[in-house]
């Protein structure tokens, strides 16, 4: 489990930071599952195009639900379909929660 | 404790005697429940309820159809389904299991089925009829009724109940044949009750057998292996949707421990997402002691999924002894063959590479043994022969030939496909007497003692988690994917890995003019998009070859088992 994330939350991380920070969880992870180097992962293409099919991504948010300790709508991956957005949408999700939670 | 015995005054012979002896001797039993998501409150359905609730939709059905007319049953997991599918049953409509369409996809198998079975209606619940109207606009030419399920149902006052014919149609099941060319298996009343009592006395069954499933209504296991065969039981059915076990497989382990499961059943994909899912702060206090049979069917069994579901349960109570490997088929009802319970596996080790030319031999060394096991043995009332799939002529054990199946099980054949029927329904064995056997187009070998053990394919499917799908669709995704991909230059095929669990591998060739233009990296990308959004799999592999790479027939048709041959062997020309 990787500790990054909670101390990005706690230190009221800039939406880029918790940005970069899910993205390269997502890269690392597809990385693992479908079996191929990290660096072949582009953050732009379809999760389509890199093979997450409806099971594995599935399999995908469940694990993202864990290691950010979070409940995700299950349809995030067809709402967001690329590393990028789904990225970008998690980061400013969070801040806006950590903002509600704060106020 | 069968239906025919345990009281009934009358021998059992189709499915609405069946409902209407549990609802007058179990009235207030607990039939089927339903766990929505998390585990919420349950939902449950008596035997009277199902019957009163049945006799409803029996009624408004009875405006719209005449008996024999085909109604699609479209439905979100839950207990509508069931009502729907009686309903039909007791107005002598002929129910269609149907999966619902996916919003992406537009060239899935639905229009095909509907042109082939010519429905009358379609019955759906309010929920699905909201949120979907896509799926009422899609089905618009075919001109349906829609019978929309409520909860304001109201109580059937005159319904005229059919009395169907042993050897009437129950339902038709979609789930053979390609998407341009689905074949609908015709199940009469006497097909179901016949192999509910197959899988009742293999399965060892009571009243008391609780089962627990999350397996689709429209796939075959969880209507007759769950459905319909506790209802036969009068036994409780527990439910849950296919999506809570996909993402929390573990709540299907937590369910059969909290009502004391005896019997759940599930393709082989669902007994490794438990190992890969397993946490152990997720297991705290579960006991899984009570679990009798763990059916596991529908896809190839691998041992090596077996042992670790084992493995990693046992702690938490599971036992060995109740893994329970079976085969079936729809044409064959549902299933075709299975253990006894209680008994152990039986395991046998074989050389890979001598199976692989459909030959049983020793390992010549460790790397290439090959793990198989039992899928039992014919059930009560059934007679299996290996044959020789060219000669028809019988095999003897320890040969590798095709599965031919006699017995009750055995459906009527396809719906308004007397070519297909013909040839999977009515093939004879050489120098035997004059009677009908199924082709099962898959391969295997039963030992002296009777076991049977499924050793490859003939018929082209690839069954990917429990699902069919058929080589030609998948090869027309490809095909349609880019221009640079040459029409009818590819091959999809299933190749088991070394854990026996099923690989798709597309090969496709190259256009000659695209081949300098297109980067191979953003062809492969493409197929790969294609694949996953049109049949949501994955192919565990995309090779490229050079136009004429492919083996064809002289009329041009692609050799998928060559093809395959040469994959095997390393013998693919690919593209540099």
């Amino acid at each position: 489990m990787d500790k990054g994330y909670s101390s990005l939350v706690a230190s009221h991380a800039a939406t880029e930071e918790l940005e970069a920070s899910v993205q390269r969880w997502c890269i690392n992870y597809l990385a693992k599952s479908l079996n191929v180097p990290g660096k072949l992962i582009d953050p732009n293409a379809k999760f389509a195009r890199l093979g997450v099919d409806s099971a594995s991504s599935i399999f995908f948010l469940m694990d993202l639900e864990e290691w950010l300790a979070i409940e995700l709508p299950a349809n995030l991956v067809f709402e967001y379909p690329t590393v990028a957005q789904l990225a970008r949408y998690i980061a400013r999700h969070f801040n806006n929660e950590a903002a509600r939670g704060r106020g | 404790m069968s239906a025919a015995s345990d009281g009934g005054e009358r021998k059992v012979v189709n499915l609405i005697d069946l409902l209407d002896h549990r609802a007058r001797t179990q009235p207030r039993d607990r039939a089927y429940i339903f766990l929505p998501d998390r585990e919420q409150e349950e939902m449950a359905l008596s035997f009277a309820e199902l019957r009163d609730q049945a006799l409803s939709i029996a009624q408004r059905l009875s405006d719209r159809a005449r008996p024999g007319d085909r109604a699609l049953l479209l439905f979100p997991a839950g207990l509508e389904f069931i009502i729907a599918f009686f309903g039909c049953l007791l107005s002598g409509v002929i129910p269609v299991p149907m999966m619902i369409p996916r919003r992406a996809s537009a060239r899935d198998a639905s229009a095909a089925i509907l042109a082939d079975c010519t429905p009358r209606v379609a019955i759906t619940d309010r929920h699905l009829a909201t949120a979907r109207p896509d799926i009422i606009e899609r089905f618009q030419t075919a001109q349906l009724e829609w019978v929309i399920l409520d909860e304001t149902a109201q109580p059937a006052l005159d319904v005229r109940i059919a009395a169907p014919g042993p050897d009437d149609i129950a339902f038709l099941q979609y789930t053979s044949g390609s998407t341009s060319a689905p074949k609908g298996v015709m199940v009469s009343h006497r097909n179901l009750i016949e192999n509910s009592e197959m899988i009742r006395v293999a399965l060892g069954n009571t009243r008391a057998s609780t089962f627990v499933s999350w397996v689709p209504l429209y796939h075959d296991m969880g209507l007759i292996l769950n459905v319909v065969q506790t209802l036969y039981l009068g036994a409780p059915c527990v439910l849950m949707a296919p999506v809570t076990f996909m993402q929390r497989p573990l709540t299907w382990l937590r369910a059969i421990h909290r009502y004391r499961a005896e019997v759940a059943t599930a393709p082989n994909f669902a007994f490794d997402l438990c190992v890969l899912r397993f946490r152990p702060e997720q297991m705290e206090g579960i006991d899984l002691s009570s679990w009798k049979i763990a059916l596991n069917g529908a896809e190839p069994v691998s041992f090596d999924t077996i042992e670790r579901f084992t493995s990693t349960f046992a702690p938490f109570g599971f036992k060995a002894s109740a893994m329970y490997p079976a085969y079936g088929l729809a044409e064959a009802t549902l299933l075709a063959s299975a253990g006894r319970r209680g008994c152990d596996l039986v395991v046998r080790r074989f050389s890979r590479s001598a199976l692989q030319r459909g030959r049983l031999a020793v390992p010549a060394h460790p790397d290439d043994t090959q793990t198989l096991v039992s899928c039992g043995r014919a059930l009560i009332g059934e007679r299996l022969e290996i044959v020789d799939a060219q000669t028809h002529r019988r095999l003897a054990a320890d040969q590798i030939g095709e599965i031919w199946i006699h017995g009750p099980n055995v459906t009527r054949g396809y719906w308004h496909n007397p070519a297909a029927t013909m040839s999977a329904f009515q093939p004879r064995i050489e120098d035997q007497a004059d009677e009908d056997w199924l082709r099962t187009g898959d391969l295997g070998f039963l030992d002296s003692s009777g076991e049977l053990f499924i050793t490859g394919r003939l018929k082209d499917v690839i069954i990917i988690r429990g699902m069919n799908h058929y080589p030609q669709d998948i090869e027309n995704t490809v095909q349609r994917a880019h221009p640079a991909l040459r029409r009818h230059g590819g091959a999809a095929f299933a190749a088991m890995d070394e854990n026996g669990r099923e690989k798709l591998i597309v090969i496709q060739e190259v256009e000659r003019t695209y081949r300098r233009q297109v980067a191979s990296d953003e062809l492969v990308a493409c197929i790969r998009e294609a694949v996953v959004d049109e049949h949501e799999i994955n192919p565990d592999e995309i090779l490229l070859l050079r136009p004429g790479g492919l083996p064809m027939t002289t009329s041009g048709k692609v050799q998928r088992s060559q093809a395959r041959m040469l994959w095997q062997n390393g013998k693919l020309e690919l593209l540099g």
